[in-house]
């Protein structure tokens, strides 16, 4: 083991650990906001825009996100959208992420106890106000735990970014490699520093989940 | 105040509510009661459009209940208060009694808030607007439940078991603030298995049996004089016949 080429290329991979913090905040913020709003449009109840929307979360869900990278780069300049590479993992990390948020939105909606709409709709609050109001801030409380855990997978999958030669981690890390040798060293350093990344996620995650579930509130 | 005229429903095939028609004049407080099944709480959530109905119509001052945009009005003027509280959890106490106002009424911060205190302070609550509503007892939740429908300004007040998820050394303090509004003229129906209340407070009993409304008058008619063969059955049945009211002479 020899670490000092890795000391030796620090400024490098952090310059990637940082593109990295980048894409994976980009696509934790997008998935979130297009995951929001295929739970919100699931709630009209409407059934042709409901199979619309559910054919897309089982398609972003039912394929690997290695396919989705590769058809978003290639495909999408076919149809004569240019994508460049950081656009492409945008694009394909946040339409697989919202298919995440979009289910675990949901069924943190679902498990809101009827009472709580029928009473808002009794008070004559109507569907915007008791979304808004009274149902998503509690389906929010239910779901952070497991939407923790889909960030938290999500900032791993950025390093599939890679097969489109984006810069982030990963691909830093292949590059040293293939320049310098000493395969180990460079990837232990890359994996620890995605460790250092979810594994305090995932501990908020847990004590949330802890803070959260005893009583109701 | 309430004119309901022929009105059914049914889920697929079976039939909850047959051809009920009833007026309620304004102040009247009206008890129902009957055995579980008998269609009682599926009528009274058919005044606010919660549950919707076929054939016949019903309308609540003036409003038919049948068409959207005077639907959204009969909410505002019909306040309801569930068997399960219904607070908003993640609001405290205050906001829950405010939250309508400012949204649906469009009221101001200040105004929504005082007259909010004026609620809680009404059913003993005034020191618990910080309060969530995990923290307090099902008999003050559902005190606050009154304050928030209250809040409104309701011109009714549907009472749907209000009392039945209760301890019973809490059933009073909630049937205390049911019978001071009954006491300010406040138009009531209230489904409800506390034969006392029916007894003292309501000015009109009507028994629903199996989707009809069998038998119908004041309390002394209905609940000591009884004609029909179902009444006297479920009277007996819940061995209630001369209970004390709850509230009046705590056990």
């Amino acid at each position: 083991m020899n670490f000092s080429l890795v000391w030796e290329a620090r400024w490098l991979i952090l310059d990637s650990f940082v593109v990295t913090l980048y894409l994976s905040a980009s696509a934790v913020v997008g998935g979130t906001v297009v995951g929001m709003i295929v739970a919100l449009l699931r709630q009209f109840g409407l059934r042709p825009l409901n199979l619309l929307l559910r054919a897309y979360v089982e398609l972003f869900r039912g394929t690997p996100l290695l396919m989705q990278l590769f058809f978003i780069y290639f495909g999408l300049p076919l149809v004569n959208v240019s994508v460049d590479r950081f656009w492409a993992a945008f694009i394909a990390l946040t339409c697989f992420t919202s298919a995440y948020v979009a289910e675990v939105f949901r069924s943190g909606i679902e498990a809101i106890p009827r009472g709580q709409s029928e009473a808002a709709t009794a008070l004559g609050m109507g569907f915007f106000h008791r979304f808004f109001w009274i149902i998503a801030p509690q389906a929010l409380r239910v779901s952070l735990p497991p939407l923790i855990g889909v960030y938290v997978s999500v900032i791993k999958d950025t390093s599939l970014a890679t097969v489109v030669g984006y810069n982030e981690l990963t691909r830093r890390a292949m590059e040293l490699m293939l320049r310098f040798g000493h395969p180990l060293e460079f990837f232990i350093t890359v994996a620890l520093l995605y460790f250092a990344i979810c594994y305090p996620i995932s501990k908020l995650s847990e004590r949330l989940e802890r803070k959260l579930t005893p009583s109701a509130r | 105040m309430i004119e309901v005229n022929g009105v059914s429903k049914s889920y697929g095939r079976l039939e909850v509510l047959k051809d009920i028609s009833l007026q309620v004049e304004a102040g009247q407080v009206v008890a129902i009661v009957g055995p579980s099944g008998s269609g009682k709480s599926t009528f009274l959530r058919m005044l606010n459009g919660l549950e919707s109905f076929s054939g016949g119509s019903i309308k609540i001052d003036g409003h038919d209940l049948s068409l959207p945009r005077e639907l959204h009005q009969v909410r505002k003027e019909v306040g309801m208060v569930f068997q399960q509280f219904n607070l908003f959890p993640h609001l405290t106490v205050g906001r829950n009694v405010t939250i309508a106002q400012r949204l649906v009424l469009k009221e101001s911060k200040a105004a929504a808030e005082e007259r909010a205190r004026r609620l809680l302070a009404r059913v003993g609550l005034q020191e618990k607007w910080a309060s969530y509503p995990s923290q307090l007892s099902g008999g003050q939740q559902q005190r606050v439940a009154i304050a928030r429908a209250l809040a409104m300004e309701p011109k009714v007040m549907l009472f749907d078991e209000a009392t039945s998820a209760l301890d019973p050394e809490l059933v009073g303090e909630v049937l205390d603030v049911m019978r001071s509004l009954a006491a300010d003229g406040m138009t009531m129906l209230v489904v409800t298995h506390e034969m006392g209340f029916a007894r003292n407070v309501a000015d009109r009993v009507l028994f629903m049996d199996a989707g009809r409304i069998a038998a119908d008058g004041p309390p002394a008619l209905i609940l000591d004089k009884p004609k029909d063969e179902r009444l006297i059955q479920f009277l007996r049945r819940i061995g209630n016949h001369e209970r004390p009211d709850h509230a009046v002479q705590p056990v």
